[in-house]
C-alpha cells in the first residue's frame, strides 16, 4: 500500500471508529462509575477530545487529498471529507453531556 | 447447461444462451442458480408472507375497532401480533429486498450472475423453509406469543415452556443462515464482479445501498444469532444466561437483540432508499443531485445505525449521561437523512418531472419518510421517549419508518421494473388509484396511533375501555388498515391482469439510465451477450457503451463472466461459474431436518443432521466436469501482471468476519454478565481457570498453523505430496487440540447448568471446539480431493480458504484464552 493510499484509508477509517469509540468509552467510564463506583477522573472528556483529534486530522488528510488522484480516490477523499465532518459534528454532540447531564443521575 | 443440441451455424447468443440457461423440467426449477429466477421467487415468496403478516394485521384492527370486543381471545391477539412482526420484518422486508438485489444487481453491474450462484440459490432455499418453519407453529397450534423482540425472561423456559418460542428462536436463527448468506453473495458481487470501467464512483446507487446493506446485514445478523441461540441453549439445555437467580441478566437479551434490531431498520431501509435514487433521477429526467453525498449518506447512515441501540432501552435504568450520549447518536442520524431528502428534492425541483405512478411511490415515500423522521427525532429525546415507551406512539413511528419508508418506495419499484422483469408494463391508470389508496389508507391507519400513544394507550392490549377517548381514533386506525388492503388487492389484481395482456414494454420503457436497460425484458439467461465496459455514472445517458474485451471461446464454454478490481473496476479474471445444482435444495432440507430435531428434541439426531449437512455442502462445492480449471487470467501479456484474488476467498473472508463477529459478541455476553453480576466472577463455587492444560492446547493449535502454511505454499508450486503431508500434520496437532479441551472441560467442578459464568464458559469453549472440528473435517476433504487429482498448481484455491479458516480459528482462541483464562487469575 503506498504513502498515499495509507491516508486515504486513514481519512476513510478514523473517523467512525473514533466516533465509536467516544461512544463505547462514554458508555463503560460511565457504567463503571455508576454502578462500580470506580471512577476515571476527566474520563469521558479525555475520551472525547482524544476521538475528536482523531477526526479533525482525519478531516484535515481527507480535504488535502480530495484534488489528488484519479476518479476513484477523488471521489473517495470527497466522500472521507463528508463523512469525517459529520462524524466530528457527531462526537461534539456527544460530548455535551459529560458537560449538561449529572452522570449518574 | 442445456442439453438442446445446437447447429454448426448457431449464432454466439444461441451458444450463450445454450451454456446459461436451466434445464426447462421440473428438475430445472429445484436446481437453477440464474439469479433472475431465484430474485423473483424472492419477491413472489415474500410477497406471499406480507399478504399472510397483512391478515394478521387486519385481524388485530378488527378486534381493536371497538372497544370490549372479542373477536379474538388475549393469547391468539398475542399469537397474531407476534407473527405480524416477526412475519412483516424477517420474512417479508428483508427477503423481498433481497429478491430485488438478486435480480438488478447483476444487471446493474454488467455481470452474468452473482458471485457464488450455488450459495444464492441456497440462500432462497433457506429462506422458504424457515418461513414454513416458522408458520408450521400454527400446525402444531402452540404460536410463538412473546412480540417480535421476545424480550427474556418473559420468552424463557419459566414463563413460555411451550414450543413457540422455540419455533421462534430457532426459525430466526435458520434464517439467519439465508440472510448472511446473501450478504455475503451481494459484498463479493458488487466488489468484484462490476462491468469494466464502473468504478466505484460510478456504480448505481441502489447498488451502493445494496452493498451497505449487506455489510450491515453480516454485522448486525450474528447478535440477533447469538441473541436467539442463548435463548434456546436456556430453553433446551437449561443454561442461564437470562435468569438473574443465576448471575444472568435479562437485559444482556435487549442489549443483543437491539445490536441487530437498530441497523435491521436500516437493513430493511436502505435498499428502499436506493429504489427511490434509482425512479427519482429517471422521472425527473436529469441525473441526480448530490451523488457522493447521497452515498457517504448511506454509509455513514449503517455505521452510526450500530452504535444507537441504546435508545430502545432507554426506559431500563442507564446512567443519564450514557443516555445523552446515545441520544445524541441517534439524533446525528438525522443529518444523513435529511441530506437523502434534499438531494431528491431538489433533483425533482431542478427537472422535468413525469408522473408515472413509480414516481408517485417515490415521492409519497419522501413525504412519510420525513414524518416518520420526525417522529425518530422526537423519540431521541429521552424525555419524551420515557413519555411514550410502549405505547401507540411508538408502534406509529415504527409504520412511519418501516411502511412508509420501504413498502412504498417497494410498490415504486413493482411499476418501475415490472417491465424489465415481465416484458409488459403494469397499467398506470389502476397504478394511480393503487397509490392514492395506500396513502390515505397508510395515513389513515397510522396517523391516528400518534394521538393514541399521547392519550396513554400501551401497544398490545388486546382491548381497551370504552370512553377512555380511544374510541374514535382506534376507528379510524381500523378502516386505514382495509383501506390498505384494498389498495394491495387492486395491486395484485393489476399484476395478475398485466401479466398476460399488459402493453409490451420493449428494452428501455422508461428512458432510464442503468445498464439493466439495455438488456431485453425481460432478460436472457446470460444477462448481456457483449459484457459492457462503462465510462460513464448514467451508461444510458453518457456516451455508447462499449463491449468489454471476453475471449468468445471461453464465453461460449462454460458459464463465464468477468472479475475486475474493486475500486476502479479493472479486469481481473474470467471467472468459470459453476451450473445448476441440486445440493443447495438439499442442503437447505438438511438444515431444516437439522432444526425440526432441536425443536423436537431428538437430540440425538443432531450430529448426524450436522455430518449430513457437512456431507451435502462438500459435494456441492466438488469441483464439476463443468468448471474443470481455474480461472483465467484476463491480463495476459509478455509478463504476468499481478491479479488479485479469486471470489472465493473473498468469500471466504467475509465467513470470517460474520464468524470473528459471533465469536466477539459472545465473549462481550460473557464480560457483560461479569460486570453485570454483584459478586466475584467467577461466581464463588466456580473455580478459577487452571492454565496448564489449556496452555499446552494453545501451543498445539497454534502450531498446526505453520504446516497448514507449508502445505499451502507447497501446492502453489504444484508440490500435492507435501499439501498432503502439511494437512495430515496440521490434523494431527489439531486433533490433539481438541483431546485436551476435552480433558479440561470434563474435569470442571461446574457445568453450564450450574450459573451463568459455567454457562457461558462452556458455551464458548464448545462453541471454538466444533470449529477447530470443522477445521479438522475441512482438512479431510482436501486430502481426499488431493488424493483424487484435484489439487495441483491451477486449482488450489480451496487450499487458500482452508488456510483462511483454519488460521482464524487459531487467532480466535488466543482471544478465548485472555478472556476466560487469563482475566480471572488478574480480577478473579
Amino acid at each position: 500500500m503506498s504513502a498515499r493510499d495509507a491516508r486515504l484509508a486513514f481519512a476513510i477509517v478514523a473517523p467512525p471508529a473514533a466516533w465509536t469509540f467516544q461512544l463505547l468509552a462514554v458508555y463503560l467510564l460511565v457504567s463503571l462509575a455508576c454502578a462500580k463506583h470506580v471512577v476515571v477522573p476527566l474520563g469521558t472528556q479525555a475520551a472525547g477530545a482524544a476521538a475528536a483529534l482523531v477526526a479533525l486530522a482525519a478531516l484535515a488528510t481527507a480535504l488535502g487529498a480530495r484534488d489528488e488522484g484519479d476518479g476513484p480516490r477523488r471521489f473517495l477523499s470527497r466522500a472521507a471529507a463528508l463523512a469525517a465532518a459529520l462524524f466530528l459534528g457527531g462526537i461534539v454532540l456527544g460530548s455535551l453531556p459529560g458537560v449538561l447531564v449529572a452522570g449518574c443521575a | 447447461m442445456s442439453e438442446r443440441p445446437l447447429s454448426a451455424t448457431a449464432t454466439f447468443e444461441q451458444r450463450l444462451a445454450r451454456v446459461w440457461e436451466s434445464a426447462p423440467d421440473e428438475a430445472g426449477w429445484v436446481t437453477t442458480t440464474d439469479h433472475k429466477r431465484i430474485g423473483e421467487r424472492y419477491i413472489v415468496t415474500a410477497f406471499l408472507f406480507f399478504v399472510l403478516g397483512g391478515i394478521e394485521a387486519l385481524v388485530l384492527r378488527a378486534q381493536l375497532a371497538r372497544p370490549e370486543i372479542a373477536l379474538v381471545d388475549p393469547a391468539m391477539y398475542d399469537a397474531l401480533f407476534t407473527m405480524h412482526g416477526t412475519t412483516m420484518i424477517f420474512l417479508f422486508a428483508t427477503p423481498i429486498l433481497s429478491g430485488f438485489g438478486n435480480y438488478l444487481v447483476p444487471l446493474m453491474i454488467g455481470a452474468r450472475d452473482m458471485a457464488f450462484p450455488r450459495l444464492n440459490a441456497f440462500g432462497f432455499w433457506v429462506f422458504a423453509l424457515s418461513g414454513v418453519f416458522l408458520y408450521a407453529s400454527f400446525a402444531a397450534s402452540s404460536i410463538p406469543q412473546n412480540g417480535w423482540f421476545a424480550y427474556a425472561p418473559l420468552a424463557g423456559p419459566r414463563y413460555s415452556p411451550e414450543t413457540g418460542m422455540d419455533f421462534w428462536t430457532l426459525g430466526l436463527v435458520f434464517l439467519g443462515i439465508s440472510t448472511t448468506a446473501g450478504a455475503i453473495n451481494f459484498i463479493v458481487t458488487i466488489a468484484k464482479l462490476r462491468a469494466p470501467g464502473m468504478s466505484i464512483d460510478r456504480m448505481p446507487l441502489f447498488v451502493w445501498n445494496i452493498l451497505v446493506t449487506a455489510i450491515a446485514m453480516l454485522f448486525a445478523i450474528p447478535s440477533l444469532t447469538v441473541a436467539a441461540a442463548l435463548l434456546e441453549l436456556d430453553r433446551v439445555a437449561g443454561t442461564r444466561f437470562f435468569d438473574p437467580a443465576a448471575g444472568g441478566s435479562p437485559l444482556l437479551w435487549q442489549h443483543l437483540f437491539w445490536i441487530f434490531g437498530h441497523p435491521d431498520v436500516y437493513i430493511i431501509f436502505m435498499p428502499a432508499v436506493g429504489m427511490v435514487s434509482s425512479i427519482v433521477p429517471v422521472f425527473a429526467r436529469r441525473p441526480i443531485v448530490g451523488y457522493t453525498a447521497l452515498a457517504v449518506s448511506s454509509v455513514t447512515t449503517i455505521v452510526i445505525s450500530f452504535g444507537v441501540w441504546v435508545h430502545h432501552m432507554f426506559a431500563v435504568g442507564i446512567a443519564a449521561q450514557a443516555l445523552g450520549v446515545f441520544s445524541a447518536a441517534s439524533m446525528l442520524i438525522a443529518v444523513p437523512a435529511g441530506v437523502q431528502v434534499v438531494a431528491w428534492i431538489v433533483t425533482i425541483w431542478a427537472g422535468r418531472p413525469v408522473w408515472t405512478t413509480a414516481f408517485l411511490f417515490a415521492v409519497g415515500f419522501v413525504v412519510l419518510f420525513v414524518l416518520g423522521g420526525l417522529t425518530g427525532v422526537m423519540v431521541a429525546a429521552v424525555p419524551f421517549d420515557w413519555q411514550v415507551t410502549d405505547s401507540y406512539f411508538v408502534v406509529a413511528h415504527l409504520h412511519y419508518v418501516l411502511f412508509g419508508g420501504m413498502v412504498f418506495p417497494l410498490f415504486g419499484a413493482f411499476y418501475y421494473w415490472f417491465p424489465k422483469m415481465t416484458g409488459r408494463l403494469l397499467d398506470e391508470r389502476v397504478g394511480a388509484l393503487n397509490f392514492w389508496t395506500m396513502f390515505v389508507g397508510f395515513n389513515l391507519a397510522f396517523f391516528p396511533m400518534h394521538i393514541a400513544g399521547i392519550l396513554g394507550m400501551p401497544r398490545r392490549v388486546y382491548t381497551y375501555p370504552a370512553g377512555a377517548g380511544l374510541d374514535a381514533v382506534n376507528l379510524v386506525s381500523s378502516i386505514g388498515a382495509f383501506v390498505v388492503a384494498l389498495s394491495v388487492a387492486l395491486f395484485v389484481a393489476n399484476a395478475a391482469v398485466s401479466l398476460r395482456r399488459g402493453r409490451l414494454a420493449g428494452r428501455d420503457p422508461w428512458q432510464a439510465n442503468t445498464l439493466e436497460w439495455s438488456t431485453a425484458s425481460p432478460p436472457e439467461p446470460f444477462d448481456f451477450a457483449r459484457l459492457p465496459a462503462v465510462a460513464s455514472r448514467d451508461p444510458l445517458w453518457g456516451p455508447k457503451v462499449a463491449n468489454a474485451r471476453e475471449p468468445a471461446a471461453l464465453a461460449t464454454a462454460w458459464r463465464q463472466t468477468t472479475a475486475t478490481s474493486a475500486l476502479e473496476a479493472r479486469p481481473e479474471l474470467f471467472l468459470r461459474m459453476p451450473g445448476d445444482s441440486i445440493w443447495p435444495a438439499l442442503a437447505a432440507a438438511a438444515l431444516l431436518a437439522l432444526f425440526g430435531a432441536i425443536l423436537f428434541r431428538f437430540l440425538v439426531l443432531v450430529p448426524f443432521g450436522l455430518a449430513l449437512l457437512f456431507a451435502l455442502v462438500a459435494r456441492w462445492l466438488w469441483p464439476s466436469p463443468e468448471t474443470p480449471g481455474a480461472h483465467v487470467g484476463a491480463r495476459p501479456g509478455p509478463r504476468e501482471l499481478p491479479v488479485g484474488r479469486a471470489p472465493g476467498w473473498w468469500g471466504m473472508a467475509l465467513v470470517v468476519a460474520t464468524d470473528a463477529t459471533i465469536f466477539a459478541l459472545l465473549l462481550a455476553s460473557y464480560g457483560y454478565l461479569g460486570f453485570a453480576g454483584n459478586g466475584p466472577w467467577p461466581p464463588p463455587g466456580s473455580e478459577r481457570p487452571q492454565l496448564a492444560i489449556p496452555l499446552v492446547g494453545t501451543v498445539v493449535l497454534l502450531a498446526s498453523s505453520a504446516p497448514i502454511a507449508w502445505a499451502e505454499a507447497g501446492i502453489r508450486r504444484g508440490d500435492v505430496r507435501r499439501l498432503a503431508i502439511g494437512i495430515g500434520i496440521a490434523m494431527a496437532l489439531s486433533a490433539g487440540f481438541v483431546v485436551l479441551q476435552a480433558i479440561e472441560l470434563t474435569r470442571k467442578a461446574f457445568a453450564p447448568q450450574t450459573n451463568a459464568y459455567g454457562s457461558a464458559f462452556f458455551t464458548i469453549t464448545s462453541f471454538h471446539g466444533l470449529h477447530v472440528i470443522v477445521a479438522l473435517l475441512l482438512g479431510a476433504v482436501l486430502l481426499v480431493r488431493a488424493w483424487r487429482g484435484g489439487l495441483d498448481r491451477e486449482r488450489h484455491l480451496a487450499v487458500q480458504n482452508v488456510a483462511l479458516y483454519w488460521h482464524f480459528v487459531g487467532a480466535v482462541w488466543i482471544v478465548i484464552l485472555a478472556v476466560l483464562y487469563l482475566s480471572p487469575q488478574v480480577t478473579g
